[in-house]
Formats: C-alpha cells, sequence, structure tokens
C-alpha cells in the first residue's frame, strides 16, 4: 500500500514535470504527434502502478524519453521545413474563393457535414459566405469571410479608435502584483492615490484592475 | 531554448545510464555464472566442502547483486534465480542429486537474463 502511494507521488510529479517540459498547448492545439505521446504517456504512468513486480525504472524512462523525443523533433521542425512537412503535415484548402475543393475533402476523408460543423463553430451558417476554409495539421479549420460579409469595422467607417491595452491585475485577494503594476506604467504613487481615495488597505482590496490610462475597478473584500 | 538543452541532457544521460546498466549486468552475473559453474566443477570432483563453502560464496555474491537488480530487472526473474541460489546450499549439504541439476537451472536463468536484457534484433523487435 505505501509502495503505490509512493510510487504514486513519485509518477505524479514526473507527468506534471513531463508535461511542463512539453510546453504550454491546449488539449484541442496539440498536433497529431503531441497527442500520441499524451495518450502513450498516462498509458505508461499506469504500469508500474498496476504491477508492484515492474521496477518504476520501466515507468520513468519511456515517459522520459518520449517527452524528449518530442521536444528535440519540436525543435528539429523548427528548423527543418522539409521536416515539419513530413511530420507536421500541412494545411489544406477546402474552400478557396467560396467553392469547396472535393476533391481535397475526400482525401481528408472529411464529410460535408464536418465541413458546415467546423464553419458553424466559426459562427457561419451560410456556405455562400466563405472566402477560404482552411483545414490546420491539428485538424482546426480556419475559416475566413467574404468581405462583403464581414461585420462593419472602425476602419471600414474611418473611425479613430484608441489604441488601449487591456486592463492589468494591480492588486489580487489583498497582494500587490508588481508585474501588473509595471505593465500597466501607473506607479505606486497613483496606487497610493487610488487606495486613499477609496479610503481602503492593499490587503482589504479582493480585485484591482487598471488601463495604462488610469481608468479602474476597484472590488473590495467582503 | 532551456527545455531542448535540459531534453538533451536527459536524453544523454538516459543512454549513459542505460549503457552502465547494461554493462553492470552482463560483467556481474558473469561473475555470478563464473561462481555457479566452480560450485558444478567442485560437485564433480566429490569436494563437498569446498563445494557448500563455493555455493555460500555464490548466496553472498548474489545478495549484493540482488539489490541493484531489483531496480532494473523485472521482479518475476530475479526471484527464479534468487530461489534456485538458496537451494543449492542446501542439497549439497544433503548430498542430493538435484544440486547439479539446481546450478544448471541457476546457469540457464543467468544466461537467459544476460540474453534478454541485451539489445539485440529478438529483444528489440
Amino acid at each position: 500500500m505505501v509502495i503505490i502511494f509512493l510510487r504514486s507521488i513519485i509518477l505524479y510529479a514526473l507527468v506534471i514535470f513531463s508535461i511542463r517540459l512539453m510546453g504550454k498547448r491546449q488539449i484541442g492545439e496539440l498536433q497529431p504527434t503531441e497527442l500520441v505521446i499524451t495518450i502513450l504517456i498516462s498509458n505508461i504512468a499506469t504500469l508500474p502502478l498496476e504491477d508492484m513486480e515492474t521496477p518504476l525504472v520501466v515507468g520513468v524512462v519511456p515517459i522520459l524519453s518520449l517527452v524528449c523525443f518530442d521536444v528535440l523533433m519540436s525543435y528539429a521542425t523548427l528548423k527543418s521545413k522539409k521536416l515539419r512537412r513530413a511530420v507536421t503535415g500541412s494545411a489544406k484548402i477546402i474552400i478557396r474563393d467560396g467553392k469547396i475543393d472535393q476533391k481535397v475533402l475526400r482525401d481528408l476523408r472529411f464529410s460535408a457535414d464536418d465541413l458546415l460543423t467546423a464553419i458553424r463553430s466559426q459562427n457561419i451558417f451560410n456556405i455562400n459566405e466563405v472566402q477560404f476554409a482552411i483545414v490546420e495539421t491539428n485538424g482546426n479549420i480556419s475559416v475566413y469571410q467574404k468581405k462583403s460579409d464581414q461585420p462593419v469595422t472602425n476602419k471600414d467607417i474611418n473611425i479613430q479608435a484608441d489604441l488601449n491595452n487591456p486592463p492589468d491585475i494591480i492588486i489580487s485577494e489583498g497582494v500587490l502584483c508588481e508585474n501588473g503594476l509595471n505593465a500597466s506604467g501607473l506607479g505606486r504613487e497613483w496606487l497610493s492615490n487610488i487606495l486613499k481615495k477609496n479610503v481602503v488597505d492593499i490587503k482589504d482590496v479582493f480585485l484591482l484592475t487598471a488601463d495604462s490610462n488610469g481608468d479602474y475597478t476597484l472590488i473590495e473584500r467582503d | 531554448m532551456k527545455r531542448i538543452k535540459l531534453s538533451l541532457l536527459i536524453v544523454i544521460t538516459i543512454i549513459s545510464v542505460s549503457i552502465w546498466n547494461l554493462f553492470t549486468i552482463q560483467t556481474r552475473y558473469h561473475e555470478l555464472l563464473s561462481l555457479a559453474e566452480q560450485t558444478g566443477v567442485l560437485i564433480k570432483e566429490g569436494d563437498k566442502d569446498a563445494a557448500i563453502d563455493m555455493a555460500h560464496q555464490t548466496e553472498n555474491y548474489w545478495e549484493d547483486l540482488q539489490d541493484i537488480s531489483s531496480l532494473l530487472i523485472h521482479n518475476e526473474k530475479i526471484v527464479n534465480i534468487h530461489a534456485s541460489v538458496a537451494r543449492i546450499a542446501p542439497l549439497i549439504e544433503e548430498d542430493s542429486d538435484e544440486a547439479y541439476a539446481e546450478l544448471q537451472v541457476l546457469k540457464e536463468q543467468i544466461n537467459r537474463l544476460c540474453d534478454t536484457e541485451m539489445p539485440n534484433i529478438y529483444n528489440i523487435f
């Protein structure tokens, strides 16, 4: 029992380390090779847990090896376009100038329903509105709407919009976030003025966000 | 770049440890095999005391080797060898004919283990 528990702790730490080593990617954004490696890791990690007769090294070595190969391969594909194409494949255009390329669709084994589902997920319900649709190497479909069907932007109607960064978190749950304060460029003097104005102390603030113009939102702790 | 360097370091470490592991298993298990063979020769010559003494030496050597083996090799293989090593000395003391047979089994198990740990075409595929 204790052995299982200790092995679980070790493998838990190892799996977290491995995933961190692979880098920050969401499951939906995984390349096919990364998805396979993620599944393999979860499978291999169970081997030394299921069978106490198996040495821990039987689980540790393949997990570390697979993750390292993946990291090294991603570096190699970054350097070589040919290798990248061989390993991850290339993006395919399935709708060009509003016309579906049925041959590519068949090659990718995509049905018309799959295509419509993917287009609907981009908030486009009429296929005639699509100028371009591309199947990315990770299986996602990127859709470019026809110019005539795109929503009007500020640029289209010649409105000059301010270039504003999104608000930064300055205080979170009573703790000052130095990085946020520095990123907003507001400084400690501004912060102390705001706290004085609202008659609160840092530890009493649940959330304080502010943009570079000094517009802020302050929520006190209950 | 930090990830690449760390990955390279891990791969190099794994390769180095694997080679060291292979070397250790081959040399130390061949040493065990040689002790078992010497015990067999002494049994054949009828030198019972020397054979018992050599069987105990084999046991002691195995005790050391067993610890490192359990880190690297599947436990089932180790248990079989352990059982054979433990039986040899008592069988010689009893003047049993099985002592020599048990030694042959032990030698076969050691050879088999060395073969299965060796990276050759049959083990890889």
